[in-house]
């Protein structure tokens, strides 16, 4: 496919390297720094602004398959994307910020020539929102539609999951399978003989409909109560309301008096402290030790990074950070953060699961690891064989969706031209997965 | 303050006020009260006069704030005085008379009548009556006329005062919903100003501009309450009340005046039908009409979505409650919910009707209905006192300052109904609920000393005596009982209650202005 992307941050930068191996990429950004990070690709890159129509037509605009606009101003992304269905481009996806034109995380504006309006922000919140289904979650994203759902959940000495991956796996609800291990930052998978110990991070391909069960099996107490947001932006603000709505006791601490303002005339049950994050003694006046979940979620890495630090020192269960700096993630977490989000993350793994029409959708992007959906099309190598023993070292198949249905696949299991197979696999064997679905 | 550019706003109330005088005058004819006729056509007369006199020394400029606000303080005196002369013309002092005529137009209802006839129905004292300038008058005509053959006068005083107990009710009515905010809905090329009257007059937390132009939303209002009034008239004619009844005691109802042509009060008509009727009808007139003009227009549960309006009604609920349990009411459960679900009403409405002596209940009943006077009706209600909003604000800042103590750094904001009360709103709001409870302990210790050889006036009258002046309730406990009357108080003392009346109606802001030096700078 063609695929035009303008902008070439974080998100921009992240959906080429995901996709030049098998696409054709232009990308385009008004920065001459920003372009230069894209040499090591074989990408295409011009360097102008993005709303202007003629260096969209240079860039091949009128040919490309798929628009992303994502640049980091809302009102450039929605007239790339304009210019972009007006030339007959069929897929548009522009990168929104202003909650004047976006209310929720992915919004259909076709009316307006847009496919998807994705923003940043609501995405992250809606993402770390979404962690909170038993207290150890950390992150819970839904694929396939729904049908699949990938977790990651942090593992203590109570659970009854030590020992090696094969027989923990025999004793997890049907429907769930372990398909990454992160231990101290680090991912891998792993084989049936290695061992889980206390403190690993598991990531898990559920049925849905299983995830009751796995909940009842990791934990006596069934959902979080208290959580405490530090910073009132765009994340910390729609966070709040959606754990509001969930139920949950809220406190929410911002640094600009203002703000606090704006916020807590909109918020309903949330308690708005006015201070500073890292203040070590608002957070134990607040009581962030009593806290089933702290998300640090300000604009700055530095902040977050201490305030994670300082609510772990105090004692809080769980700690989700927002890291802007995208390389930054595994060393949030080696330090001792649950879990690192980077909002350019996000929105890269939202726009990806949105460009359709290949034979993959690429569902979590990460330099550790990749969990990408495959679809058996006529003629693929894989057809009729035993995934299991096809599937190079390191990559490790976890569901599949047969008719709609979703199947765990055992040692024997053979693909079926129109199976929908999720893989995961470390960065390195990527390519020689896809070799195995291409036809 | 530009004196003869408010003169000119004072002398079209004072035109306006003169035609409405003839109603009441109609009103005497019709039932013969020759004198009742006279006092009328003369106060009119007199009225118009002052008004022309007035417009004279006038000039056109565009009024201003600080006129918008000495019309409205000054033209509720003017009109309480102008409005007094007919009770004055008919034989009442002239204190007397203006007690009764600002307790009409302020919608409070405190009389200073004492006496009744065979029907019921206040009269003025015969001796004062004889001696009257309207008696005079008559007399006058009479000797002139003695030939005539048209014109047949008794040479006795009036034997009935229909015309000016219509006068009384008709005033109240007038004074619901504002004598200036129907200035300001009739009086053409009003302009800015008319807003700034608007604002002068109907103060409080809740100000919602129902229309753009500040001249449609008077009319607005205007027209929901004429509405309304036409409908309970009818409901009360319909289960027998005499139409005169009917009148009288809707325009005070309406109003949450509380001037009823009969002695009695409401007990006078002995029906559950009357007193249910005129329940609803006070408790209605105590929520704001603006939500009644939004539940008419579009939105049908706006009354619902009230914060103010829900707890009002909780209130009235609780004190009911309160009064039946612990009121030692006569009487079977549904008797007793009756009377005090009544007097509640009555009571909170600042309407001041009753249908029971209530200064017979417990301790309890009587000190609930003290408060009740107190916190008085909903804001843009016709009723008065603090109002329920500040009540609501008052208690909300409370617990913001509790919560505020555990947590030094938090930013709490004050929400009514889920909206942010702005502190622009909320400081005069509480500043007001203070400043009342200061004016409140002021003016009984000044009534106590006026009072202080009077035996009958204790310190339960006392207070009342000013809660219910200064909430435009009407009547009080102990000697201003609800079938007691103010005639008793030492003159001064009714001077003091005539002026509490006042400040009262004005919500203090307005009158109050009066008192700022800075206010008379040109």
């Amino acid at each position: 496919m063609r695929i035009l992307i303008t902008g070439a941050g974080e998100v921009g930068f992240l959906i080429a390297s995901e996709l030049y191996a098998d696409h054709d990429v232009t990308v385009i950004d008004k920065d001459p720094a920003a372009c230069a990070r894209l040499q090591d690709m074989d990408v295409k890159v011009l360097q102008g602004n993005s709303a202007n129509a003629r260096l969209l037509i240079m860039a091949g605009i009128n040919k490309a398959d798929i628009v992303a606009a994502v640049t980091g101003n809302d009102e450039v992304n929605v007239i790339t994307c304009i210019i972009a269905s007006h030339l007959g481009v069929r897929q548009t996806i522009a990168r929104v910020s202003n909650p004047e034109y976006i209310d929720q995380p992915v919004q259909d504006r076709k009316e307006i020539g847009i496919s998807y309006m994705i923003c940043p922000e609501l995405a992250m919140a809606e993402d770390l929102a979404r962690s909170l289904y038993f207290p150890s979650m950390l992150l819970d994203r839904e694929l396939a539609g729904g049908k699949v759902e990938l977790i990651e959940f942090k593992v203590t000495e109570e659970m009854p999951l030590q020992g090696p991956v094969g027989e923990v796996n025999v004793n997890l609800p049907d429907g769930c399978k372990i398909m990454a291990i992160n231990r101290k930052g680090d991912i891998s998978i792993p084989s049936k003989e290695d061992l889980i110990i206390s403190q690993d991070h598991l990531f898990l391909l559920c049925n849905p409909k299983s995830l009751p069960e796995l909940r009842r099996m990791l934990h006596e107490e069934s959902s979080p109560h208290k959580a405490l947001i530090v910073g009132g932006g765009m994340v910390g603000f729609y966070l709040a309301s959606r754990l509001e709505k969930m139920g949950l006791d809220v406190k929410l601490i911002e640094v600009n008096t203002d703000r606090c303002r704006e916020i807590a005339d909109k918020l309903s049950r949330t308690m708005i402290l006015n201070g500073d994050g890292t203040d070590i003694s608002l957070l134990r006046e607040e009581g962030a030790e009593f806290m089933d979940v702290v998300f640090a979620v300000t604009g700055l890495d530095e902040k977050n990074l201490l305030c994670s630090l300082l609510a772990k020192q105090l004692g809080a269960k769980k700690i989700l950070s927002r890291v802007n700096r995208y390389d930054y993630i595994k060393l949030f977490e080696l330090v001792g953060v649950d879990r690192a989000v980077s909002p350019g993350q996000v929105t890269a793994d939202a726009v990806l699961q949105r460009v359709t029409g290949g034979e993959e959708v690429i569902t979590l992007s990460d330099e550790r690891m990749e969990l990408v959906d495959f679809i058996a099309k006529a003629g693929a190598k894989i057809i009729g064989k035993s995934i299991s023993k096809e599937l190079p070292k390191d990559s490790l198949v976890g569901m599949i969706l047969r008719d709609g249905r979703p199947m765990m696949p055992d040692d024997g299991f053979k693909v079926k031209e129109g199976d929908r197979v999720f893989v995961m696999s470390m960065p390195e064997v990527v390519a020689k997965v896809k070799k195995l679905f291409i036809s | 303050m530009r004196i003869r550019v408010f003169l000119r706003l004072f002398a079209s109330l004072l035109k306006i006020l003169a035609v409405l005088l003839l109603i009441p005058g109609a009103v005497a004819a019709y039932y013969g009260e020759t004198g009742g006729v006279i006092a009328f056509a003369v106060t009119s007369l007199l009225t118009l006069a002052f008004g022309i006199a007035l417009g004279r020394l006038s000039t056109g400029e565009e009024p201003g704030l600080k006129e918008g606000f000495a019309l409205v303080s000054l033209g509720w005196l003017g009109a309480a005085f102008f409005g007094a002369l007919p009770y004055v013309f008919l034989g009442l002092g002239l204190i007397d008379g203006l007690f009764e005529s600002m307790s009409a137009f302020t919608t409070t209802g405190s009389s200073i009548l004492t006496e009744v006839n065979a029907e019921g129905y206040w009269i003025i004292n015969n001796t004062l009556a004889d001696s009257s300038l309207a008696h005079q008058l008559e007399l006058g005509v009479r000797s002139l006329t003695a030939n005539s053959t048209w014109l047949q006068i008794s040479s006795s005083p009036d034997e009935t005062y229909m015309g000016l107990l219509f006068w009384r009710s008709f005033a109240q009515w007038l004074g619901g919903m504002g004598i200036i905010l129907l200035f300001v809905a009739i009086l053409p090329r009003l302009g800015v100003a008319g807003r700034q009257l608007y604002r002068a007059e109907v103060p409080g937390p809740d100000k919602d501009a129902l229309t753009p132009r500040i001249k449609q939303t008077a009319r607005v209002l205007w027209v929901v309450y004429i509405f309304m009034t036409v409908a309970e008239i009818v409901l009360l004619y319909v289960v027998g009340m005499p139409f005169f009844d009917s009148l009288c005691n809707t325009f005070a109802s309406m109003a949450t005046g509380g001037f009823s042509p009969q002695a009695l009060s409401i007990a006078a008509y002995k029906s559950g039908i009357v007193d249910g009727i005129i329940t609803l009808f006070m408790f209605l007139a105590g929520a704001n009409f603006a939500l009644h003009y939004k539940m008419i227009n579009s939105d049908r549960k706006a009354l619902f979505k009230d914060a103010e309006f829900r707890f009002y009604s909780l209130i009235v609920l609780a004190t009911t409650a309160i009064i039946v349990l612990w009121g030692g009411l006569q009487g079977d459960i549904i008797r007793k919910i009756q009377l005090a679900g009544f007097q509640v009403v009555s009571v909170m409405t600042t309407t001041g009707f009753a249908t029971a002596d209530f200064d017979q209940w417990t301790a309890a009943a009587k000190f609930t209905l003290m408060l009740l006077m107190l916190i008085g009706a909903c804001a843009g209600s016709t009723g008065g006192a603090i109002k329920v909003v500040r009540i609501l604000l008052v208690l909300k800042s409370v617990y913001r300052e509790l919560l505020h103590s555990l947590h030094p750094r938090a930013v709490i904001p004050l929400k009514l109904g889920g909206i942010s009360v702005k502190d622009e709103v909320l400081r005069p709001s509480n500043i007001f609920v203070a400043t009342y409870i200061f004016i409140f302990a002021v003016a009984s210790l000044l009534l106590a000393i006026i009072c202080y050889d009077d035996p009958r006036m204790n310190i339960e009258s006392i207070l009342s005596a000013v809660a219910t002046t200064l909430g435009n309730t009407g009547p009080g406990f102990g000697s201003v009982g609800p079938m007691l009357s103010f005639a008793e108080i030492h003159p001064a003392g009714k001077m003091l209650l005539f002026f509490c009346m006042w400040i009262g109606r004005l919500e203090i802001v307005t009158a109050l202005m009066l008192l700022v030096p800075e206010f008379w700078k040109k």
